[in-house]
């Protein structure tokens, strides 16, 4: 097939979409265009257009998309390492998860925002608060997710490394992560998710530096619409290429399993 | 039998109870000022004088009002629009792709915005909580809808039903298990949003609570909403797991999730 048609097809299966997006956006220019809702509330999107122009060539979008971004990769490699190892650990040890579950069942009861004053009197307003928080976001997906990887291993598979007589790192490498690799996966993704959701929010609430959240409420405290309508964009780009991407890597490693984002 | 479940809960005490005699070694030392790490019984204390004073109910039903508020509402329209999106391909074609970008944003990335619209009065807060709940619920609908089976529809075309018909008998009651897990994760999601939202525009509720306490850092006082947010939320959970179990009893396992 050449590219032309391949094109049309896409397209052709997805023009649905794209009239309602242009329909909408159509309904947007005219409404602040024809004034019917002031500019203060809603900006023309021509000059949301001009404003996002504006701050990538100003580097300050990318700047601050840069400071959270660094801030989102460490509070998650940090809470998502831990909760691969814990849950990993509780996998595969029935005593670890008789251990631990109840608490981190019981931590798990808090919804993530609620951490955020306990984390401030505790970490300051620095990046660490921000760090940590989002870290405890990301740590227990993770730990739920593994968890149920390892479980979910079939005991058939077990059975032929016990049969093969595998010692327990090869058991490890060889079946259990392998087996559990799909919920994994899964679990980075709803982590690295969470994650970016709670950096947007933990610079909202701690205006202490440079980030996307911090660039979104300074908009909204300076009554720049404009602006705020462009980090929202950002934002949910972001987070549409996390899941998307990852629940790429889902798709092909779990094959015939259905995935459901 | 018994002796071993016995076992087990004990086993999963070990490692709280250890923590709280850390917790309480530590700030009988002193290693930690008390301002940063109260000890486990003023914890206590603090808890009864919140209820005492009534100031913790107070907070916590005004919470409770606007996570019922925003759940009943937004779990309604996320019904209806996932009904919507599900039954006729029409709309699904249309609107799916809108719902799906909508949903890309996380939601408290809405919130600057709302503010900008609403102000920080109740119908943001409510408003906020509603598109929360909202997404969760059209999506488990959706899927829901679109996962009965095929032979089940069939069997509604050789009984000739009409559309109202298949919906209520068939696809609706087919549908039940994602509606359950759509209503759970719209509630736990409201729930979350309502702390979120008091945390940053309210002047009563439990998010307040935790605000004004975190600035005259009575970390005892943070730490008392804390617990008692993580138990309500607990509870409302496992109120819904048990409508859950009674309506779902007596059904063949299925793969919905």
């Amino acid at each position: 097939m050449s590219i032309s048609t391949r094109v049309a097809g896409f397209i052709g299966r997805r023009y649905h979409g794209m009239i309602t997006f242009l329909v909408l956006v159509g309904i947007w220019a005219a409404l602040s265009h024809l004034k019917v809702v002031p500019a203060e509330l809603l900006p023309a999107p021509d000059t949301v257009l001009k404003t996002f122009i504006q701050n990538v060539a100003s580097g300050l979008l990318g700047k601050s998309l840069w400071a959270s971004l660094i801030r989102i990769t460490q509070g998650f490699l940090i809470g998502c390492s831990l909760g691969f190892l814990l849950g990993a650990l509780m996998g595969v040890s029935l005593t670890a998860e008789r251990l631990f579950a109840p608490l981190i069942n019981a931590l798990r009861q808090v919804p993530i925002i609620g951490w955020i004053p306990l984390i401030i009197v505790w970490c300051g307003i620095a990046d660490m608060s921000k760090i940590t928080f989002i870290g405890i976001g990301a740590f227990f997906p993770m730990v739920v997710n593994t968890f149920e990887g390892v479980r979910s291993v079939p005991h058939g598979y077990l059975e032929v490394a016990r049969v093969f007589e595998f010692g327990k790192w090869k058991l490890l490498s060889k079946i259990v992560v392998p087996g559990a690799l799909p919920s994994i996966v899964t679990g980075i993704r709803l982590s690295l998710g969470t994650s970016w959701m709670l950096v947007v929010w933990s610079e909202i609430n701690t205006r202490s530096a440079l980030g996307i959240g911090d660039m979104l409420d300074s908009a909204r405290e300076g009554g720049r619409m404009d602006l705020v309508i462009v980090c929202i964009i950002v934002i949910g780009v972001v987070a549409f290429l996390i899941n998307e991407l990852l629940g790429l890597l889902e798709t092909q490693l779990q094959g015939w399993k259905k995935v459901s984002r | 039998m018994k002796l071993q479940t016995i076992k087990i809960k004990l086993l999963g005490l070990i490692v709280p109870v250890l923590l709280l005699a850390v917790w309480d070694y530590v700030t009988r030392h002193e290693i930690f000022p008390a301002q940063l790490l109260p000890p486990p019984g003023m914890l206590f204390d603090t808890w009864l004088d919140m209820q005492t004073s009534g100031e913790l109910a107070l907070n916590m039903r005004i919470s409770l009002l606007r996570v019922a508020a925003g759940f009943a509402l937004g779990a309604t329209l996320g019904f209806l629009v996932g009904t919507a999106m599900g039954t006729w391909t029409v709309v699904d074609q249309y609107l799916g792709p809108l719902f799906n970008t909508i949903r890309q944003v996380p939601i408290v990335g809405w919130l600057p915005f709302l503010i900008v619209w609403l102000g920080i009065g109740e119908v943001f807060k409510i408003a906020f909580i509603s598109l929360g709940a909202l997404i969760p619920m059209a999506l488990k609908t959706y899927e829901g809808i679109r996962g009965v089976s095929p032979s089940y529809l069939e069997v509604a075309r050789v009984f000739e039903f009409n559309r109202f018909k298949q919906l209520t008998r068939i696809i609706l009651p087919s549908a039940l298990p994602s509606l359950l897990i759509g209503l759970r994760l719209s509630l736990s999601e409201a729930w979350m949003l309502v702390v979120a939202a008091e945390l940053v525009a309210a002047s009563v509720g439990i998010g307040n609570t935790m605000t004004v306490a975190r600035r005259l850092f009575q970390t005892d006082v943070v730490l008392v909403s804390v617990i008692v947010i993580a138990i309500t939320g607990y509870f409302g959970n496992k109120l819904l797991a048990l409508l859950e179990s009674q309506l779902l009893s007596g059904r063949r396992p299925s793969s919905a999730h």
